[in-house]
């Protein structure tokens, strides 16, 4: 019994990780990266899935997916191209992919793709953590020689930088795509403005069957010769569908809220979910707040209540999640 | 060390020939060299050293923009300019520094910013095509930066200092000495600001004050002149150091950025007079670093190139009313940067003639030329012209040419995206022009309207191309450009006062003939940066020793490549001095008031102009005959 029992566990834990990829099973030296520059690679494989890479040699350039474990926050920039805005992979982990393709706007799509292979392979995909790379970040947040600040001179031009994935199975595309903004400027109050610098979940459950995914980028800064915002940003923990996606430790993840720490709003999404039970809680056990049917992807208002930590709990469907909010 | 023996050899070759003419006797006669067929196409003088009083302390760019030659593409006070004219862009501009061209063989281009007026005593131009007579990139035209040496018996010396707003301040001057054999002519320029000028981003937003956009720069000149019996031969040393902060845009928070150029320029040149013969020669070694720093991004660009050059020249003239010529140039071209895979050379060759005849009314001109790139041939270049003159104050020119210019090496060679097997930009071009003048004892007036037509095939843009995910460069667009230019001049003298009005309009259509889709292009567009319309009007005035100047320029609306419209702008500027001497000294006090009605204004999008800026100073100079 024992036996078997363990053996169940060692079979759940290895189909588990092959339908995840995070990157981890790819060796690194420390602070380093690989972008296809080795002699006959065109890709990286990551549990189930395979991430293409081209590397021009005569033109040292590259475009795919290159992984990183570079943790670089500061340094803005070309010549920090591999690093990741949080400084390391989802959890704090070391490994992370970085997908970089010049998406020209309007006038032509080369999106970048990534395979599923084994039992990954045609199964319903979750999602995956993104961030923005330190190169984008900084030359949204602060702008550079070729790209604007987001914001404009006066701060108010509703920039964004969107990402469009799209899912594929036997060459067909799937209904539905997913956008997830890596920087949002459009609201009409400049505190909602934001860029992404955290690990955060990208809910792709609407895709459906899959064998592959395109990935494509949009800026609001353009150019007649594309787009100015550096189209790069990073990838963690790329999971497909399992049977194990009722698992608690799985259903905490559906829940994400950004940003987070915040002052004055979070945005909670779900991935299963569009309506919401909400309530908010504070560390002694007191309701501050309770929102019922609240929409997933709207903003929470947290403004009202002091600086602290807050415990948020989401009824979703038949489960219940809690989540830590830190107000600042 | 091949290219320095290979540049003795041809320059004593061309000069050793004609070296027994030079006479030791002190008792020289008069040399009077006859202008040359190339000379004679840059006869249009914008500037010169000793009638300019109002604008000592100028640099090329300004000039060009103010006196209407060309729109001046700049991206702030003291940050890069290059020119346009003719709707041609940066690259289809010449500018020769005693005949020789300057233009960075990495770039293809000059950064007008950085020449002063100091550094040369007269500066000419012609507009259009030329490059059957001067080559590769003699296209929108050719500026020319000449020295003039005047073999006489003085010693002179001068000394100017000027202070102005956001820590602008020269220092310049120079020492001139000599014999009716000899004259040694020495000049200093130094020059710094701190250009930390407020601007507004947009109306209604608070003003900003501009970052990071300090200049420091030292120009050291030397021309030494020896007359010979019948020619002179000269040594011209020129010596650039420019540290310049590279501003940030006005949507960008901060720039560390910053750029070195120092470049040493050294010339021999030798004219010889012989019966009908004037032989001309030349060799020049000019070095030049071009550094970018950004120590925010950890970016460290270095680059250096070191060209060779030598030419030859061979005029014929008194041959009835006819005038030949033939000559010959060489170019040797090493560079490194960090950008470059290996240090690529180059070598380009070239022979030329001229033929001109010149009748009561009617002056024709022939001028054709053959360049090879690295011993590959370039399509051979002819160029004709026309200058009727059935009444003396009326004239017509015409003129036809095909013309071309080179890519240049970060073209060709650099990593990512350099493409060694571009081809040249090559296109023909024609321009009819109508003059009348009137002439009086007090009054002088002149108008003129020139039509041009050109069209550029092959044009070089660097874009990303489907497929790639760098940019590179290719023979991608084909540009027509079009357009008139009216000219007015009037000179007047009332009493004692003299008045001077020149004023221009000028209708350029430059426009892509082929639609792209990389670099987004619709076919039929405007080129980026290239104004339709553009307008100034000097106004000098001067009474004794009073001069006072009024400059206006107008710049139509242009497109740029990040927004469709930078908005049209006027800008006015007021310039006066007052001369005194006393016995061997005279001194110049002089002011300058920039941006009269403190225009917030745009040449290059997110690259603020600054408003209303002044300018006051004082030169001394010292005369001594002997």
């Amino acid at each position: 019994m024992r036996q078997s029992l363990l053996l169940f566990i060692l079979i759940f834990s290895l189909v588990q990780a092959q339908n995840l990829a995070n990157f981890e099973d790819i060796s690194l030296p420390q602070d380093s990266f690989l972008n296809g520059s080795q002699s006959n690679v065109n890709g990286y494989r990551s549990g189930n899935f395979f991430f293409p890479v081209t590397y021009d040699a005569p033109n040292f350039s590259w475009s795919g997916w290159s992984i990183s474990n570079k943790t670089d926050t500061l340094t803005a920039g070309f010549t920090n191209q591999y690093s990741s805005i949080t400084g390391g992979g989802f959890g704090g982990s070391s490994n992370y992919a970085i997908s970089y393709g010049l998406n020209l706007t309007d006038f032509s799509q080369q999106a970048n793709i990534l395979k599923f292979e084994g039992d990954a392979l045609g199964q319903p995909v979750r999602g995956f953590q993104i961030t923005n790379s330190t190169y984008a970040y900084l030359s949204m947040k602060n702008g550079d020689q070729f790209a604007k600040r987001f914001g404009g001179v006066d701060g108010n031009d509703p920039d964004f930088f969107l990402l469009t994935i799209k899912g594929y199975f036997n060459g067909m595309l799937t209904a539905d795509s997913v956008d997830f903004y890596l920087a949002d400027y459009r609201f009409a109050d400049n505190t909602q403005d934001y860029i992404v610098d955290e690990w955060t979940f990208v809910d792709l459950s609407s895709l459906g069957n899959v064998d592959s995914l395109s990935f494509s980028l949009n800026s609001s800064d353009t150019s007649s010769f594309g787009f100015n915002t550096p189209a790069y940003f990073c990838m963690d923990n790329l999971e497909s569908a399992t049977p194990s996606s009722n698992n608690p430790a799985f259903a905490s993840e559906r829940i994400s809220l950004y940003p987070n720490p915040s002052r004055n709003f979070v945005m909670v999404s779900s991935s299963r979910s569009n309506s919401l039970d909400l309530s908010l809680w504070s560390v002694d056990g007191k309701l501050l707040m309770q929102k019922d049917n609240f929409l997933s992807g709207s903003k929470l208002n947290i403004s009202d209540f002091p600086a602290g930590t807050y415990l948020l709990k989401v009824r979703d469907g038949d489960q219940v999640i809690s989540k830590k909010i830190n107000k600042f | 060390m091949k290219n320095l023996h290979l540049f003795c050899i041809i320059f004593l070759l061309s000069t050793t020939s004609f070296a027994q003419v030079a006479d030791s006797s002190f008792a020289l006669p008069e040399v009077s060299i006859v202008e040359t067929i190339r000379s004679s196409e840059l006869e249009n003088e914008l500037w010169n050293s000793e009638s300019s009083k109002l604008n000592p302390t100028g640099d090329l760019a300004k000039l060009l923009s103010q006196k209407g030659v060309a729109f001046i593409k700049s991206y702030g006070l003291g940050s890069l300019a290059t020119s346009s004219i003719r709707g041609g862009n940066a690259n289809h501009t010449l500018v020769l520094w005693n005949g020789l061209p300057i233009q960075s063989p990495m770039l293809g281009q000059l950064d007008l910013s950085l020449l002063p007026l100091n550094s040369v005593d007269a500066i000419g131009f012609e507009k259009g095509g030329n490059s059957a007579l001067w080559g590769s990139g003699a296209i929108g035209g050719v500026i020319s930066l000449n020295p003039s040496i005047h073999f006489n018996k003085k010693l002179s010396a001068s000394y100017l200092s000027s202070k102005g707003s956001w820590g602008q301040a020269q220092h310049q001057g120079y020492l001139k000495v000599g014999n009716d054999r000899v004259q040694s002519q020495t000049k200093f320029l130094f020059k710094k600001a701190e250009n930390d000028f407020f601007y507004e981003p947009v109306p209604g937003v608070e003003a900003r004050q501009q970052s990071n956009a300090a200049l420091r720069q030292g120009n050291f000149f030397q021309d030494l002149s020896l007359r010979l019996k019948s020619g002179q031969i000269g040594l011209h040393y020129w010596h650039q150091n420019s540290y310049r902060e590279i501003p940030p845009t006005n949507v960008q928070n901060s720039s560390q950025a910053y750029q070195e150029d120092l470049s040493q320029r050294l010339m021999i040149d030798m004219e010889v007079k012989k019966g009908n013969l004037l032989i001309g020669s030349k060799a020049a070694i000019f070095n030049e670093n071009l550094n970018y720093f950004d120590p925010q991004i950890l970016l460290e660009s270095p680059s250096n190139f070191r060209t060779y050059l030598g030419e030859f020249n061979l005029d014929i003239n008194g041959l009835r009313a006819h005038q030949f010529m033939l000559g010959t140039t060489w170019r040797s071209t090493q560079a490194w940067s960090k950008g470059y895979q290996e240090s690529p050379s180059e070598s380009r060759q070239s022979v030329f003639g001229s033929w001109k005849w010149e009748g009561d009314k009617l002056e024709a001109q022939a001028n054709i030329r053959q360049q090879w790139i690295d011993f590959k041939p370039v399509p051979i270049t002819p160029q004709i012209q026309l200058d009727f003159s059935p009444v003396p104050v009326f004239h017509i020119k015409l003129k036809a040419s095909r013309n071309y210019r080179l890519p240049t090496l970060n073209d060709r060679y650099w990593v990512p995206g350099g493409n060694p097997d571009l081809r040249a930009e090559s296109g023909y071009s024609q321009e009819l022009s109508l003059s009348f003048n009137k002439a009086d004892a007090a009054i002088f007036s002149k108008i003129s309207l020139t039509a041009f037509n050109r069209n550029i095939k092959d044009w070089i843009l660097w874009g990303i191309q489907p497929g790639e995910n760098f940019w590179s460069a290719n023979n991608l667009a084909e540009v027509w450009s079009r357009g008139l230019e009216f000219r007015y001049n009037k000179k007047a003298m009332f009493g004692k006062i003299q008045m001077e009005l020149n004023a221009g309009y000028d209708l350029t259509y430059s426009t892509n003939q082929v639609g792209l889709y990389l670099p987004r292009i619709p076919e039929g567009s405007q080129l980026f940066y290239t104004p339709r319309h553009q307008g100034f009007a000097t106004l000098d005035w001067n009474m004794n020793s009073f001069s006072l100047g009024f400059r206006y320029n107008h710049v139509g609306q242009t497109g740029g490549i990040l927004i469709s419209e930078i908005p049209a702008y006027h800008i006015g500027n007021l310039n006066g001095a007052y001369e005194f001497s006393s016995k061997s000294i005279e001194a110049l006090a002089f002011f300058e008031v920039n941006n009269l009605w403190n225009q917030q204004y745009f040449v290059i999008e997110r690259r603020p102009m600054p408003g209303i800026n002044y300018q006051l100073g004082l030169k001394f100079t010292f005369t001594k005959k002997n």
